[in-house]
Parts: C-alpha cells; structure tokens; sequence
C-alpha cells in the first residue's frame, strides 16, 4: 500500500514537473518574436510587380538591388529559424524585407519611367531620322556623291526600318540601338554632303558674274548667248538680253565640279563660244554645236592640277558639245550638255558659230536653294 | 493505475513522434520545381513567354515563403500541405510554360528562316534584273549606286545568318524585313529602267 503511493506521488511529481515545463514552454513560444511573413509576402509581391513591369531590362540596377535586400531577408529568416524558437529574432528580417520593398518598388516606377521616356524618346527620335533621311533624298540623292556617304545614308535607311521593326513589337532598347546607329549614319550623310555642295558654291559668285556678263554681252551686241545652270539642269537661250527659251539638260554623270581631265565625266564650267556646228553625218547625236573647251582658264587650271599630283596623267579633254539625243531623265553623257532633238532643232537653227556659251555651277546662292 | 499512465505516455510519446516525422520540409518537391523552371529558362522561356514565366517564378517565390512559414512554426504545428500543392503546381505547370516558349521560339526560327529565304531570293531576282537592265552610258552610274546598294542588303542578310546562328531569331526578322523593303525599292527601280528602256 504504501508502495502504491510512493509510486503515485512520484508520478504526481513528474506530472507537475511537465506540466511546469509545458507552462514554461508554451509562454515562451507565445511571447516568441514573430517572423515578418506578411512583409516578406509584400515584398514578393512587389518584385514581383517590378518584373512584370520589366525592371529588369529598363531599371536592373533598381531591381538588382531589390532582389539582393529580398534574397538577404529571406536567408536571415532562414538563419533564426534554424535557432531554438525562443532564441529567435525577426528584426533584422523585417528590415531587410521593407528595404527590399522600397527598392522593388523604386525598381517598378523607375522601369515604368524609363519604357515610357524610351518610348517618347524613341519616338521624338524616329521623327528626326525621318525628316533628315527625306532631306538627304530630296537635297543630295541625286548628287554625285562619294560611295561612302551614299553607302551611310543606305545603311542609316536600313537601321531606320530595323528599329521600326523593333519598336513595334516593343523592345524599346533594341529599337533605341538601331535609331542611334541610324541617327549617326544620316547625320555624317548629310554633313558630307552638305559640306561638298558648300565647297562646290564657293565659286558661286563668279558663276553669277559670268552669266551677268553674257547676258550683258547679249543686250549691247543684240545677240543670242547660251547660258548653263547645272545644278538646276536647265539651259537659258537669251536674244537682246530677255530670256526666249528655257530647256533641260542632261549632262556628266560627275556634273557637280568643273571639268579637270579626260574621261573624269564632269561638264566643263566657264566662258566659252560656239566653235562648230555639226549635223548629219558629223555627229551621231542628231545635231551638235561644238564649243572651244578647254579655254585658258581650264588649261591653268589642268596644268596646276597636275603639277600638284591631283589629277591623273590622261590629258585635259575636248570634244565638249551641246547636242541631241537627250530626254533619258539622267546624266549620261561624257561631259557634253544634251537636250531633246525636238529642242536641238531650236537652239541649233538660231545659235550661230561663235555664239557665247557659259556654263556655270549655279546662277543661285546656295541658301536660296536651300530655302 | 499505473499501466494507464505509463500507456497514456506511450500513447503521447508515438504521436508525437507521429507528429514531427510527417511534416518534414518538401526537400524533394523544392528540387524539382526548381529544376523545373530552370528548365523553362534554358528554353528563354523569360523571353518568349515572359508573363508565364515571371508567374512560375512568383508561385515559386510563394512556396519558399511558405515553407519558411512553417519552417518558423513549433514543429508540432508544422505544416507542409500548402507549399507541397504550390511546388506541385510550380512542377507542373513549368513544362507548359516551357513548351509555349519552346513553340513560339521554333515559330520566330521558322519565321526568320523563311524571311532570310525570301530575302536572298529577291536578292538573286534583282540581280538577274540587273543583269537586263539598261547597260548604256544612261544606266550605268544608276546600276552602279543599285549594285553598291544590293551589296549593303547582302551584308546585311550576312548579319541575319549570323543572328540566327545565335538563336537570335526576332533580330533576325527586324533585320531582315529592313533588308527585305531596301531590295524591293531596288526591285522596282530596276523594273521600272527596264519598262523605260522598253518603251523607246
């Protein structure tokens, strides 16, 4: 009997004991820190929104940053609760975890400026790119310009039309790269090309007082004269000094420049005279009429150039003409002025031999055409 | 008296032991989504299926938590159910996100690989109309710009090849359907020098 109830009171002990032990234990886990997890939840969620949004591609440093503070939070969490519970402390977590919410949030509205100043950026730009690759088709295209700067406006041409592309389907950066690249190519297009018709207009004055001069000679000795525009490929017939007709011409396909050697297919600029006329069998473009190039001007201009190693040893040229067999549309001939046989048959029925003719450049300033 | 204690302590001691080997983390079930969706990433999944994966990654994302959720919980308390079902879905669901990549991925390669075909054969039209097109003092300065011109298109087509070598496929098509409208201006320059010739 007495026994059974040490037995008993030994059991009652070890009963309380647990009973104490549970008490202790179950306090401490209620006053216990709690893990952050609605935090740690928000700021998933908020990653989340920024990589939807992109921030990976338009705002990585904002997003890398974000997930790094994330990342950290969720080992520190992972750290307490491989400790005693009661040991635990989320503090650090939670800071962690809110950093990482602010920084996925600066992520996400920084993502969203940068696709929307991209787009509006992209967009200012394509519209520059397009005005400026119209400009070069308008002003130069028809120009006899270097390979390299018609070879920039090609390849500006097409990096536009990738970026096009690229827009399209939204990847704004890809879109951005090809605009750049396009944007570079069109301006150093129209530079050079600018800068060699400013070169090409220096002479500008002289041509207005060339063609000044021959209409003048044409008023005092109420005589024809021919007068050449070539950038505007037109020619001028004047009697008594009035304009009578007006004419296309075709010319060299090197037109832009005066002519310096053989075969360099450029259209002589200066004061010449008709020296023959030619028709039937004489010449094999309807009807011609001959002028005196190279004149005394040309030959200077030759012999200085080729103690100057600029141009090649293939002599000076002649047989310039203005004669028949134009109309193509292009600059095709060696360096001779064409026109329609139909207009031929004009000029060549008045103009006599002897009759000035000036080939000039331009009779405009180049702002004038510009404008 | 005393075999009803020592039987009620059994009893609790085998729940318990019950209790803390059930719920043990999803180790297993964590390998295999992740694997998962990184399989789905070797497949540019983030590129071709972006919503789709960034959702695999946020479900991940979840599991993870929840898993440190109980992870945080007295082991009694632990319960694994919810991340399991996530990490099942997440293991699940990543093949299809993959496949969708994998499929809109062979669609760009086809798409780019019938664009660069179409491509160089209006490159070799234009040559062959190169080859008819006028070849007096008239054509010959606008056929060597129309040469020069063909020879950047080929360049560029040359760039196509390469970037469908590096799986580059929606580059290659931008690049090629820029390719593509240069050679056809080219085209119908050539065709209509031709027309002209024919005429006079």
């Amino acid at each position: 009997m007495a026994k059974r109830s040490k037995t008993k009171k030994i059991l009652l002990i070890l009963l309380s004991f647990f009973l104490v032990a549970a008490l202790v234990v179950a306090y401490l886990y209620y006053t216990a820190d709690e893990p952050p997890i609605e935090v740690i939840d928000q700021a998933r969620q908020e990653l989340s929104n920024a990589e939807q949004a992109e921030a990976k591609r338009y705002a990585p440093v904002e997003l890398a940053q974000a997930m790094a503070l994330y990342d950290s939070a969720r080992n520190e969490w992972q750290l307490q609760n491989k400790k005693y519970f009661f040991l635990r402390k989320f503090d650090k977590v939670r800071t962690l975890a809110m950093a990482a919410i602010d920084s996925a949030r600066t992520a996400l509205t920084s993502s969203l400026e940068q696709k929307s100043g991209l787009h509006q950026d992209l967009a200012k730009k394509m519209k520059t790119i397009e005005s400026r690759l119209r400009t070069f088709e308008k002003k130069y295209a028809k120009l006899p310009l270097k390979k390299s700067i018609r070879d920039n406006y090609t390849n500006a041409h097409l990096r536009y039309v990738e970026a096009e592309q690229a827009y399209l389907r939204a990847a704004y950066q890809e879109a951005g790269i090809n605009l750049d690249e396009a944007l570079r190519l069109i301006t150093l297009a129209n530079k050079a090309s600018t800068a060699y018709l400013e070169d090409y207009f220096k002479a500008s004055g002289q041509w207005q007082s060339w063609a000044s001069e021959t209409i003048a000679w044409s008023k005092k000795n109420k005589a024809w004269v021919f007068i050449a525009d070539k950038y505007a490929h037109e020619c001028y017939l004047y009697k008594n000094g009035t304009l009578k007709h007006t004419f296309k011409i075709e010319m060299g396909s090197n037109w832009i420049g005066p002519k310096l050697y053989k075969g360099d297919l450029a259209t002589p600029e200066g004061k010449y005279q008709i020296s023959k006329k030619k028709s039937g069998v004489l010449t094999k473009y309807y009807k011609a009429l001959l002028i005196n190039y190279p004149n005394e001007q040309d030959k200077a201009r030759y012999n200085d150039n080729l103690r100057n190693g600029l141009i090649p040893h293939k002599g000076i040229g002649n047989l310039i003409e203005i004669h028949g067999g134009g109309g193509k549309g292009v600059n095709w001939t060696d360096g001779c002025i064409a026109l329609t046989n139909e207009e031929m048959d004009i000029i060549y029925s008045v103009l006599p031999s002897g009759t000035p003719v000036t080939i000039v450049g331009s009779l405009r300033k180049l702002n004038e055409l510009s404008n | 008296m005393k075999n009803q204690i020592v039987k009620m302590m059994g009893v609790v001691a085998v729940s318990a032991v019950v209790f803390t080997s059930c719920a043990k983390a999803p180790e297993m079930e964590v390998t295999n989504a992740k694997a998962a969706v990184e399989a789905a990433k070797t497949a540019e999944a983030d590129r071709y299926t972006p919503t789709e994966f960034n959702a695999l990654q946020d479900s991940m994302s979840v599991a993870m938590n929840e898993i440190e959720t109980q992870n945080s919980k007295f082991a009694l308390f632990r319960n694994y159910k919810k991340a399991n079902a996530t990490l099942t879905y997440v293991t699940a669901n990543a093949p299809m996100v993959q496949e969708a990549a994998v499929a809109k991925r062979e669609e760009a390669k086809a798409q780019s690989e019938q664009a660069l075909t179409d491509a160089n054969n209006l490159v070799a039209e234009v040559k062959m109309l190169i080859e008819k097109a006028p070849k007096g003092k008239e054509g010959k300065e606008v056929l060597a710009a129309i040469t020069s011109d063909l020879t950047l298109v080929e360049l560029s087509l040359n760039e196509v090849s390469t970037l469908i070598n590096n799986n580059d496929f929606l580059t290659a098509i931008d690049k090629v359907k820029a390719a593509t409208e240069k050679a056809n201006m080219l085209k119908t320059e050539l065709e209509e020098a031709i027309a002209k010739k024919g005429k006079r």
